[in-house]
């Protein structure tokens, strides 16, 4: 799981999304974690292309979700 | 009598911040970066995961051989055959990538390559093992009759060629990158490995394959047999992702501190543009799949690939890659 630290030395885990890039596809999946996304990667590669990825694949190119923190949300509603 | 030793410290200090002899510091190459690194980890993953030929059973694989027809042997050999002719070259080749990460002073390389290199020579292992104990076949004279000849492959509008990227490039790259690895420049080795990595993890284990994979697994499972194969396929495909993966990675490394190099991985793969085209002589021998299914994904490699090496994919290929008119008849066997 990928996760980043804040202060205190918690984790918190980052969301993830992977871009599939079969052709015509460009489907975008986002999942809680690696396990989760790597677990909807193959699904949809299951499902829609009859195919599966390799593992490290969508590891090595999954990319963080940006989340929106509630302060910043509050600051800029506020 | 004990040997006389002295400290490292060039200062004769035992503590403190004395500098250190650097040719005493060059023999240490474990760091901090390194162990938590990306390449690293993979090494570890290798090593947790590590699998053993003789934990498959072929008994029903055998069983399933003695019950198919003549043509459906003939035609999974064309395919498994190469997958044999080919776990044997990248075993054999691998040595000038190990050779080029010492030059370049890449220690994580180097130590994720022993378990990529151990683990090409049991893949080797598995072919020959399903070969011998499920075809009954295992002698070099026995299993080249099987393999489908690259040359005898035809684009028929004569646009394309279609060379043997695994038996041809990689011989010729990997002996370029050995010479520059002694020769010891370092841009000419960087140059030189991206472009025997873009030819052997790119090209070769990331684009080209892929579809032979899907097609025998497609097949155990179109066919209701032959679980050791699939099993196999499952097994090698987990360290394959390591493989292509690191290749792709360390070429992203080297494209960003030269963005010239971006163009070595064009040249390979407008070198050997006819074999990814079309769908080959050996992955069409098996009636009764959906071939087009692994052109698409093929595409999906190819874009897969661009991306994990940071680099903008060519769309004239993407493009010849989906054009249906593109396409090449069946070669014949060797013998």
């Amino acid at each position: 799981m990928r996760a980043r630290a804040c202060p205190g030395c918690i984790l918190v885990a980052v969301p993830l999304s992977y871009e599939c890039l079969d052709a015509d596809c460009g489907h975008i999946i986002v999942a809680a974690d690696q396990a989760a996304l790597v677990a909807a990667v193959q699904e949809h590669m299951s499902s829609v292309h009859e195919s599966f990825e390799l593992e490290d694949v969508i590891a090595d190119t999954a990319t963080e979700v940006a989340e929106e923190r509630d302060d910043e949300a509050g600051a800029r509603d506020g | 009598m004990a040997e006389e030793t002295t400290p490292a410290r060039t200062d004769g200090s035992g503590n403190g911040s004395g500098s250190l002899d650097p040719d005493i510091v060059r023999r240490f190459h474990f760091t901090r970066e390194m162990v938590n690194g990306p390449v690293y980890r993979k090494y570890k993953f290798a090593i947790d995961r590590v699998w053993n030929v003789d934990d498959l059973d072929f008994a029903q694989d055998a069983a399933d051989w003695e019950r198919i027809t003549p043509e459906q042997r003939e035609g999974l050999l064309g395919v498994t055959v190469r997958f044999l002719a080919g776990e044997q070259a990248v075993t054999d080749e691998l040595v000038p990538m190990i050779a080029a990460s010492h030059a370049l002073g890449r220690f994580d390389w180097v130590t994720y390559l022993s378990t990529f290199l151990m683990e090409e020579a049991k893949h080797a292992e598995f072919f020959m093992r399903w070969h011998s104990e499920v075809a009954g076949v295992l002698e070099p004279e026995e299993v080249a009759r099987h393999f489908l000849v690259r040359g005898a492959t035809v684009d028929p509008s004569g646009r394309f060629e279609v060379r043997d990227v695994l038996h041809e490039a990689l011989p010729r790259y990997g002996k370029a990158l050995l010479e520059a690895s002694m020769a010891g420049d370092s841009d000419e080795i960087e140059r030189a490995f991206v472009r025997f990595s873009a030819a052997y993890n790119a090209f070769v284990e990331g684009v080209l394959t892929m579809p032979s994979y899907e097609i025998v697994i497609d097949t155990t499972k179109l066919w209701g047999a032959f679980p050791a194969l699939r099993e196999g396929f499952r097994l090698i495909l987990m360290d394959e992702g390591r493989h292509i993966t690191f290749g792709t990675g360390a070429c992203k490394v080297l494209i960003e501190g030269n963005p010239e190099l971006e163009s070595v991985v064009h040249e390979v793969f407008d070198a050997y543009r006819g074999n990814v085209v079309g769908l080959v002589e050996y992955q069409k021998a098996v009636p009764g799949l959906e071939v087009q299914k692994y052109q698409d994904q093929k595409v999906r490699h190819y874009r897969n690939r661009c991306r994990e090496m940071g680099i903008t994919p060519d769309q004239e290929l993407i493009d010849q890659i989906l054009d249906p008119e593109i396409d090449f008849v069946v070669g014949h066997q060797a013998g």
